[in-house]
């Protein structure tokens, strides 16, 4: 291999050659000579965990990571503070975790840390997110300045210069953290009602003449700004391309998801995109069957070669408001599986492949897998995403 | 800290409460009595077993304290500065029975106390046998909490006088691997959640008619009836799981449920099917079903430790039996209906189990059917439905209780 990382995904696929024999009690290569040549057709394969909607123990995000590395996926996006909870520790602004769910609700700097250390041992990226300026009404519980007013609680108050500086300590914070070149911005779903409905937010509007709208950009290209000076390349959520596309850092990465069409226009204008479209690849969404993950294609709509190349990869995404530490798993694999096999193979290794044959024996014998390496992998032929078996069975076959 | 501060604290501290208020302990211990005092877990906490009589030397009590340590961490770095007061340096264990053989009714009780003054400061757990220490382990682990401002470990309510002892001897959980194979980690995970909740009889119904997934040396054809080549474990595997169990308190009962929920024994060997299109209960009439069922628990005699083991004999539909004609014939020159032959063989099953050292755990229905015949050590296990209320939807109360033969 090139590098150690390339190993590591020789280790992987060498551990998946070996089986063991029930009769001899070794454990054993069958059909060998083996000659594997392999490499990722995208350099991001990614998948997303939501922490704020429900807190994940470190030693579960520990069994994601090690989950991630058996189907080669290499970016772990951490949404780690939403609007309902801020579990991080910022020690430039140490109230700010005070909007954890509860005490024991929390990661450390340590903690960070240790799931960054632990990812890279494994290959794997951290892409840490801080979704601004939506999202994040958990930030005012330690500092109620943050919110436009009490009642009126996000988005971040766009008028205020401590805001700004919260969140320059927040990305500073973090840049000794997370080493990873790409830092995600979010910019999704900003309700701009209460700028417009705060007297000193309004005045702060009028007196710049802008609207809510140029607001938005203004918030987001700021803090765009803040992330470029600490050395990271920005991802942001499309709302961002589709609202103000043209004015985007040419440096930004931006994270499609409302739909499918959206990577064709972002590579069109140049940008560089990373593909999530919530039909296909939301891992919360539970009524996608596994067929409709594994066919959804980053590259569909692209055809000029140097287009395509600005495609990143893709995400799939397990946000957390309906799952926790006691199904997160099962939500996620097998399903997670069948995109990763989208993004690391090439399409001339799978195009022969029959989906209702061959390559459901082949997903049925990884879900088998993930479970004998203690992954709780919900059945693959159900319909719906984590439901328990139907009835008494063979792994192979449910 | 101001000295006026102090007395305060001190005055506190004396005022014990009885409490189901603060007390986040499941479950429930027997006494529990504490204070209002805020103790620290030094990061270098060690046990030690000074006036024990015991040991350890299988090192169970050790490891046991390393996973406990381990557990109250969770993963967060505890590497803030010990404080100069009120920290526990560790734990002081005493037990007072040399033995260290798991068995059914071994005395599982303990005390544990975590005073205010000592010097060094120390919990102290005082226990008959180390099965009892290893449950004030665990309760410890409960008083326990990552404190994420100071980085230390907490231990809130201090003083703690804790007398704790289980009500039952027997604490079950039943696990299925016949009707989905549960692999060997799941199974650990499993018994390590029992022993937070000081659950202590791991019940391993093994087979049944779907899959037979388990290695039986005697007779080597009956693991094809696993569901696949891999859904399966082998005698080692089975050693592996008793004696991590074991290591934790936990016993295992395994259980082969004779002879209807048994269709699965004849892949390997089809004559134990009553026919080829009749596959269950076991033939009755043949010697050798008797014979793959001594060998089954003579295998399992050299695993399974446990002083019982369970033969299951439930929803047996005899159907087969009458239908098919060399049994119909076998019943008839033994003059036996149905309900004799059933009998006969849970009878006969269970001599064989009480001939390679076990006392004998067998489903309700037998007792319901011929309780007076049933071998007088027999425990029954109850597990059937009651209905208590008539013509109400659903409203079922399920007992499940592990009651001795009258």
């Amino acid at each position: 291999a090139n590098t150690i990382y390339g190993a590591i995904r020789g280790l992987e696929t060498f551990s998946q050659l070996c089986v063991f024999n029930y009769d001899t009690k070794n454990v054993e290569v069958r059909y060998a000579p083996w000659y594997i040549q392999d490499e990722p057709r995208f350099a991001f394969r990614g998948l997303m965990l939501d922490t704020s909607r429900h807190y994940l123990p470190v030693d579960v995000i520990k069994q994601v990571i090690d989950s991630m590395s058996f189907s080669k996926l290499n970016v772990l996006h951490w949404h780690i503070i939403d609007e309902q909870s801020f579990p991080l520790e910022i020690p430039s602004y140490p109230n700010l975790w005070k909007g954890s769910y509860s005490k024991s609700e929390r990661y450390t700097v340590e903690d960070a840390r240790y799931i960054v250390s632990y990812a890279k041992k494994r290959g794997i990226h951290v892409m840490a997110e801080i979704d601004v300026p939506g999202h994040a009404e958990s930030w005012g519980n330690g500092y109620p300045k943050l919110w436009p007013s009490l009642s009126c609680t996000e988005p971040l108050d766009v008028s205020s210069n401590f805001t700004f500086e919260v969140i320059t300590g927040i990305l500073s914070d973090m840049r000794k953290i997370f080493p990873f070149g790409l830092f995600h911005l979010g910019g999704d779903e900003v309700y701009t009602g209460c700028w417009n409905l705060t007297p000193h937010v309004k005045q702060w509007l009028d007196e710049r003449n802008m609207t809510t709208k140029d607001a938005y950009k203004y918030f987001v290209l700021k803090a765009q700004e803040i992330a470029i000076d600490l050395n990271w390349i920005p991802v942001n959520w499309e709302e961002t391309f589709n609202s103000f596309g043209g004015s985007l850092n040419p440096r930004t990465v931006v994270h499609n998801w409302l739909g499918p069409g959206v990577c064709p226009k972002v590579v069109a204008k140049g940008l560089r995109c990373i593909m999530s479209n919530q039909g296909v690849w939301y891992l919360d969404h539970l009524d996608v069957p596994w067929e409709q993950v594994y066919t959804a294609e980053p590259l569909a709509g692209i055809d000029d070669t140097a287009q395509q190349k600005l495609v990143l990869g893709g995400e799939v995404c397990m946000w957390g408001e309906t799952a926790d530490t006691s199904d997160v798993q099962q939500t996620i694999w097998p399903r997670a599986a069948a995109a990763a096999e989208r993004m690391w193979s090439q399409l001339e290794a799978i195009s022969a492949q029959d989906l209702e044959t061959t390559v459901l024996a082949r997903l049925h014998y990884f879900r088998c897998l993930l479970n004998h390496r203690g992954i709780a992998a919900a059945p693959v032929t159900n319909f719906y995403a984590r439901r328990p078996p139907i009835g008494p069975g063979s792994c192979f076959v449910q | 800290m101001a000295p006026a501060l102090r007395l305060l604290l001190a005055f506190l501290a004396i005022g014990s409460c009885t409490a189901a208020d603060h007390v986040d302990l499941w479950p429930m211990p027997k006494t529990v009595s504490h204070g209002t005092q805020r103790l620290y877990v030094s990061n270098n906490a060690t046990m030690s077993m000074a006036g024990s009589k015991y040991s350890d030397g299988k090192a169970i009590l050790k490891d046991a304290f390393q996973r406990m340590l381990d557990l109250m961490k969770l993963n967060h770095n505890a590497d803030g500065a010990n404080p100069s007061s009120s920290l526990l340096t560790g734990v002081n264990i005493v037990v007072l029975s040399t033995q260290d053989e798991l068995g059914f009714e071994v005395d599982e009780s303990y005390n544990l106390t975590v005073p205010t003054i000592g010097e060094p400061l120390h919990a102290q757990i005082e226990a008959q046998t180390v099965f009892g220490a290893l449950h004030a382990l665990q309760t410890f682990s409960q008083l326990c909490h990552f404190e994420f401002t100071s980085r230390l470990i907490g231990l809130n309510s201090a003083p703690w006088m804790i007398s704790d002892a289980p009500r039952f001897p027997y604490r079950g959980l039943l696990i299925d691997t016949s009707r989905h194979y549960l692999p060997l980690a799941t199974i650990k995970g499993v018994i390590d959640a029992m022993t937070y909740s000081k659950l202590n009889v791991l019940h391993w119904h093994i087979v049944d008619e779907q899959s037979f997934p388990i290695e039986i040396p005697s007779y080597p054809k009956l693991w094809n009836g696993s569901y696949s080549y891999s859904e399966r474990y082998t005698m080692p595997d089975a050693i592996d799981i008793v004696r991590y169990a074991e290591k934790r308190g936990v016993n295992v009962l395994a259980e082969i449920d004779v002879p209807g929920h048994a269709r699965s024994w004849g892949v390997g060997y089809p004559e134990l099917w009553p026919s080829d299109s009749c596959r269950e209960p076991l033939d009755v009439s043949n010697n050798f079903t008797f014979k793959v069922i001594d060998g089954i628990l003579s295998d399992f005699s050299k695993v399974f430790k446990f002083k019982f083991v369970h033969l299951g004999g439930d929803e047996v539909n005899t159907s087969c039996w009458t239908e098919t004609p060399h049994i119909k014939e076998w019943l008839n020159n033994n003059h036996m209906n149905v309900s004799d032959a059933y009998r006969y063989f849970v009878l006969r099953a269970q001599k064989i189990a009480i001939s390679h050292g076990y006392e004998v755990i067998n489903w309700e229905e037998t007792f319901n059917n011929f309780g007076d015949k049933l071998d007088r050590k027999t425990v029954v296990h109850n597990w059937y439905f009651l209905n208590h209320e008539k013509g109400s939807v659903g409203n079922c109360r399920i007992i499940h209780a592990c009651t001795k033969n009258q």
